[in-house]
């Protein structure tokens, strides 16, 4: 009986990782793709923000409990944009009760070029 | 009705059922796990794609001339850098190939995954997932309906991006 509990809470306790990390990554992804994708940098850095809460709503999380970080790069041509997302996993999660407690935080960095040759951004590429 | 000589065997039985149980727990977590894993690599490509197609492209023939054309190998490096970007710790042996067919880069790749649960039962410990992603130069908006695009004729090139 001792064993089928403990296996049970590290099934639960893994899944929670796990969906959570879904959540993150989708998150993370989504905010990447929006600040390269943005008209302007004044407003990457915020829409990035409210793609990446949307994501995590998309997935039932609480956008305010999660950490978004600009990991590196500027609103320029060929720039690296890394966005990091952290969300903290719950210890356990179970059908039919949801999820119990907050376990470690689970993060997803995601990464793309700002494009060489998009508009709206003065210069010329140097990065080809 | 319950023969005699039943009595005693639901002793053995119930720990059975429940070792069952755990044992489809632990496959149900570690196929999330390779899905998930799969979903990264997909992601990866794609913004390797996604970087390499404007990365790659020549610089001087587009300011010179507004010609596209893609240079192999900055498309090479740029897929390398971006895979590199991403720091999946999850993927590991990430084995990449590239397709440059006129306009378009097509990215794929294969991955091993460490099972969760499955490193415990030898066999089960790795995963191998793939997947593939193809983007396509083109000045201003893209169209809507873009079509299946073509095959490459080309044979897929090799990227060594993780040694040294």
């Amino acid at each position: 009986m001792l064993l089928f509990v403990v296996g049970t809470l590290m099934v639960a306790n893994a899944w929670g990782v796990v969906d959570t990390k879904f959540a993150a990554v989708e998150a993370a992804k989504q905010a990447t793709r929006t600040y390269v994708e943005a008209p302007s940098g004044a407003v990457a850095g915020t829409e990035a923000q409210l793609a990446a809460d949307q994501a995590l709503a998309g997935y039932g999380r609480d956008p305010r409990r999660a950490g978004f970080t600009l990991q590196s790069g500027s609103f320029d041509r060929c720039q690296r944009i890394t966005i990091a997302v952290s969300y903290p996993a719950p210890l356990l999660e179970l059908p039919f009760i949801g999820r119990i407690g907050t376990g470690e935080a689970v993060r997803a960095d995601h990464s793309e070029l700002v494009d060489p040759y998009r508009s709206g951004i003065p210069g010329t590429s140097s990065c080809a | 009705m319950r023969m005699k000589g039943d009595r005693g065997s639901v002793l053995a039985l119930v720990p059975a059922g429940f070792l069952v149980l755990m044992l489809l727990a632990a496959i149900a977590v570690d196929s999330a796990v390779t899905y998930l894993g799969q979903e990264q690599l997909h992601d990866a490509l794609a913004a390797a794609a996604n970087d390499a197609v404007t990365a790659g492209l020549d610089s001087p023939s587009f300011y010179g001339s507004g010609t596209i054309k893609l240079d192999p190998v900055q498309v090479g490096r740029a897929v390398c850098l971006s895979v590199l970007a991403q720091n999946d710790t999850a993927l590991r042996q990430v084995h990449l190939w590239m397709y440059v067919h006129g306009d378009s880069v097509q990215v794929q790749g294969t991955a091993v995954i460490d099972g969760v649960f499955g490193r415990f039962i030898p066999g089960f410990a790795h995963r191998t997932v793939r997947a593939s992603a193809e983007a396509v130069v083109t000045e201003g908006p893209l169209a809507s309906t873009t079509g299946i695009l073509s095959p490459a004729a080309a044979p897929p090139t090799p990227l060594d991006c993780f040694s040294g």
